[in-house]
């Protein structure tokens, strides 16, 4: 295979297809990798199968559609199931179907989307414990979420899948028992400036309205002010137990769907050492990077929400900007060739963004989540829990590697993805600083478990 | 000028500073505070090459050196008096310390690893006299680690009964509590500079100067600029190590084996490069690769196991390999300490360089391995 | 004679039980939103019950058998006709 390109491109939802696609009309030489094994990402899962179709908007599903379908026309070359496991300018490691590959691409559109903030609580183990996206995916599998279609779910947390989910499982005809709104309402309150320049982006506005909308129609009953959720039972769940104005109160079911906000990909970027900026609302990090995407190290772009969260249609434009720019910059198109044809997209996301601009307070996550009970388990892959991370702290352990140094938090095979953030946060309300101060997960590749002989072997061609 | 003079926080008072809070500082700052000493030992907090977090935890007296007989000797009296320590320390700490003194195994392939090898321990049992470590066939090796299905290549293993592996981390941490139990004080703070003062020393630190009588330099290889006033050009150097780590397995391998490991968590560990390369601690996973390969040539099935993740980190290695005790030269109240083997040299460190740092004679084994041999006079 | 499968269905096992599900989908989302298999392995650590979180590669909680090949995570593979998948319930003394 060739493995010599002009541009490779890391993930194929949205960002990473109109990357690639943007990036081939200019001419250039393409491939994309993805581990997924249909193009599409997260946002159109599945979007080149009816049932991956039927659950979404029509607007969408039509973006969805076409992008795909311009993707299969475009010559890109495609690689799914392929898992990138380390990354450096012109040097891409990767398993392409079990074989270990290096690809040597003039320039590299990193696009791996965006992920939803883990967040532990006692229990979130236990079988039937779910994130809201995987509760969509599950759904959107044509699958259910209880045995018995009768059984209630419950939902909890704070950000727009919560939204999604519970309007795609009213259209299901899923009983919801309730839906516990952790969120901050100092925040949403602060949002209210903004709301007037949503108007910008009156589709999102409306589709936002909508979901809403129909929430309130499907009845589901909204518990607001939730705080300390645990999922209690023996081999799986049995039980969600929460507190609200200081009453403990319970809710019997075997599906919970935990949602606390939707934030980037960070991995493969942190051990480039790209600059990212702390984001004190969200409560996250994120990659410093231009408007096309170019991040500080030179033929590395970032595309889509691993830059920063506005979503799948915000995404799309992203990626255009990327693919154009990578075509600029190996000199394929000129320089006022890349203005013109970054113009229409540039002025979209433009207002996008500041049309979304409320979104970030009134998704702003409630840092009140992270402070959970000693017995908490926090590391799913160690098996390291809160008290853990505490004790290691009044140690005088303050920096997050230092913690997972001494806790083995961080060290399992998600390599800290799934315990990075509350890693961060519990160090710091232990100190009395902002997760901003407490430093980040150290990332090296490989960015996931590889067969060590297939480690080995692609290492040792010469 | 004058304004910023008395800007200048006063400096704060102390009887013995240790700088370094890894296992070298923390061992002889124990030692220190067991005897009744005022001890201060000073650590940064962050992101400074730490070799104390960048070790297996090998016990590890066996082939080394047959040029250094003394220093073989040192190693196999530490590895002895190990046992010992580690009860102390868990009694007087409350820490536990997973630690086996299972022995210890050196995987040779083909015949002529293993004639070689086994010239080199004639070597050692000439020079040494006694040396407690021998050759076993593959018979033999499968017959120590049953489990293990060792790749049809290996002919055999350097073995030592002596040798053995702690949990690095647990031994650091017991020491730093039992010296803060033992009224040690222990401060995390960045340092700037170290001169003499009066009869003592001045440490300058990110939190204010800090004086003291006695001063121990235990820092690694921050000895070499911390050791300026006294030595331009420290012999030690920054021993570049990289290591795979592979997903935890069932628990196969209680004798620990150079090179390829597996830690008391299950996870195998491979590596034992040495690179003199500064301070880059970059992964090369075409270096780690040989290092990889080499670990599938002695157990094939680890090919099939997921690697988990690689690190890479700075070890200390004197110039000539070693152990640097000794005062300073021309300052009699300043000692410096520097090895490889701080883990396996534990447990003399605790027991014998305390008197050394208040001026008596090092034991008779270590009485070489001042700055003397580097020519200096001290 | 074992009837067509539906269009746009495949036939999967699933610890030995045999199910349709439609084509296209992962099998971490086929394993619990149609076989409805509740706990998909037992957490060498500590002995748990876990199942999958995320459904989308970043938790490591979807790892099964597939075909054979053992540690495969599960919600980034498509199901496909005939294969065959086993959930790691039991493993080997890990110390």
């Amino acid at each position: 295979m060739d493995v010599q390109t002009d541009l490779l491109v890391v993930g194929a939802g949205p960002a990473g297809l109109a990357a690639a696609c943007a990036a081939r009309s200019c001419g250039l030489e393409v491939t994309v990798v993805d581990e997924q094994a249909a193009p599409g990402g997260q946002l159109f899962r599945n979007i080149e199968t009816p049932l991956g179709q039927s659950m979404l908007e029509p607007k969408e599903r039509e973006q969805g559609m076409n992008l795909a379908a311009d993707f299969r026309k475009s010559g890109v070359k495609y690689y799914p199931g392929t898992t990138v496991w380390g990354l450096e300018p012109r040097k891409v490691s990767c398993n392409i179907n079990g074989k270990p590959v290096i690809l040597k691409p003039s320039t590299t559109v990193i696009a791996p989307g965006a992920m939803e903030r883990p967040v532990p609580f006692p229990g979130w183990t236990l079988p039937g414990v779910l994130g809201a996206g995987a509760g969509d995916i599950i759904l959107r599998s044509g699958g259910t979420l209880t045995e018995n279609p009768d059984d209630p779910v419950v939902l909890a947390g704070n950000g727009p899948l919560l939204l999604l989910l519970a309007c795609h499982l009213i259209h299901s005809g899923v009983k919801v028992a309730a839906w516990l709104d952790t969120g901050y309402w100092s925040r949403r309150l602060m949002a209210a400036p903004l709301m007037p320049a949503s108007l910008l982006d009156s589709p999102y506005l409306g589709k936002g309205l909508g979901m809403a909308l129909q929430i309130v129609k499907g009845k589901i009953p909204i518990v607001s002010g939730v705080k300390n959720i645990r999922a209690v039972g023996k081999d799986r769940l049995e039980k969600v137990v929460y507190e609200v104005l200081g009453k403990q109160k319970e809710l019997y079911t075997g599906t919970l769907m935990r949602h606390e906000g939707v934030i980037p990909r960070t991995h493969i970027l942190n051990s480039m050492k790209v600059e990212h900026a702390w984001d004190s609302v969200q409560r996250y990090w994120y990659p410093v990077v231009s408007e096309c995407g170019a991040t500080s190290i030179d033929g590395i772009y970032l595309a889509g929400d691993a830059g920063y969260v506005h979503g799948g249609d915000a995404s799309i434009l992203k990626g255009r900007l990327s693919g154009i720019d990578a075509a600029r910059s190996l000199g394929v198109i000129s320089d006022s060739e890349a203005r013109f044809r970054s113009a229409e997209p540039l002025a979209v996301l433009r207002r996008m963004r500041i049309a979304r601009g409320f979104l970030r307070y009134v998704f702003a996550p409630n840092p009140g989540i992270f402070d959970v009970s000693d017995d908490t388990m926090v590391c799913r892959c160690e098996c390291v829990t809160a008290g853990d991370i505490r004790r290691a702290v009044r140690e005088g352990h303050t920096d997050v590697n230092e913690v997972k140094l001494y806790t083995r938090c961080g060290m399992g095979q998600c390599q800290g993805r799934m315990c990075g953030p509350a890693l961060a946060e519990i160090t710091a309300a232990e100190v009395s600083r902002s997760p901003k101060k407490v430093g980040t997960l150290k990332i090296q590749q490989p960015f996931r478990p590889v067969a060590l002989r297939s480690y080995c072997d692609v290492n040792s061609l010469k | 000028m004058f304004i910023k003079k008395i800007m200048q926080p006063k400096p704060t008072e102390h009887e013995i500073i240790v700088a370094g809070g890894g296992i070298s500082g923390a061992a002889v700052a124990y030692g220190l505070a067991k005897k009744g000493h005022k001890v201060t030992m000073i650590d940064a907090p962050t992101e400074t090459n730490k070799a104390s977090r960048t070790n297996v935890g090998l016990l590890w007296c066996q082939s080394k050196f047959a040029h250094l007989p003394d220093y073989a000797k040192w190693g196999f009296h530490s590895c002895r008096l190990f046992p010992e320590l580690t009860k102390e320390l868990e009694e007087v700490s409350g820490v536990e310390i997973p630690v086996n003194y299972t022995g210890g195994l050196i995987a040779c392939l083909g015949d002529d690893e293993f004639n070689t090898r086994q010239d080199y321990i004639g070597k050692l049992k000439e020079e040494l006299g006694e040396y407690n470590g021998s050759m076993i066939d593959r018979a033999e090796l499968e017959r120590k680690l049953p489990k293990v299905p060792f790749g049809p290549e290996v002919t055999g293993a350097a073995w030592c009964e002596e040798d053995g592996i702690v949990e690095p981390l647990a031994l650091l941490r017991a020491y730093l509590v039992g010296f803060e139990r033992a009224g040690g004080i222990i401060k995390n703070t960045l340092i700037h500079d170290v001169q003499p003062v009066g009869g003592g020393y001045r440490v300058i630190t990110e939190d204010g100067p800090m004086d003291c009588e006695r001063l121990v330099l235990a820092a690694g290889l921050a000895n070499r600029r911390l050791a300026q006033f006294a030595i331009a050009d420290l012999p030690v150097s920054a021993d570049k190590g990289q290591v795979l780590l592979v997903e935890r397995m069932p628990y196969v391998m209680p004798i620990p084996m150079l090179g390829v490991t597996q830690t008391f968590g299950g996870t195998i560990i491979i590596g034992f490069r040495h690179e003199f390369v500064g301070h880059d601690t970059r992964i090369i996973p075409e270096d780690i690769a040989t290092e990889g390969k080499w670990a599938i040539r002695v157990w094939p099935e680890l090919g099939r196991q997921r690697l988990i993740r690689a690190w890479s980190g700075l070890r200390v290695m004197p110039d000539d390999k070693q152990a640097i005790y000794s005062k300073l030269p021309g300052h009699p109240n300043a000692t410096i300490i520097n090895t490889h083997s701080a883990v396996t040299l534990a447990a003399v460190h605790t027991r014998y360089i305390p008197d050394f740092i208040i001026n008596e004679d090092l034991p008779e084994l270590a009485q070489g391995m001042t700055l003397k041999r580097f020519g200096y006079t001290c | 004679m074992k009837d067509a499968p539906a269009a746009g269905s495949v036939t999967i096992t699933v610890d030995d039980r045999e199910l349709q599900v439609p084509e296209g989908i992962t099998v971490a989302a086929a394993v619990l939103g149609h076989a409805h298999a509740g706990r998909t392995y037992i957490h060498p650590v500590d002995n748990s019950p876990r199942a999958p979180y995320c459904l989308m590669g970043v938790c490591f909680e979807c790892l099964m058998e597939i075909n054979g090949e053992p540690d495969v995570q599960s919600c980034l593979i498509s199901v496909e006709e005939g294969m065959i998948i086993k959930r790691q319930l039991q493993h080997e003394e890990v110390n």
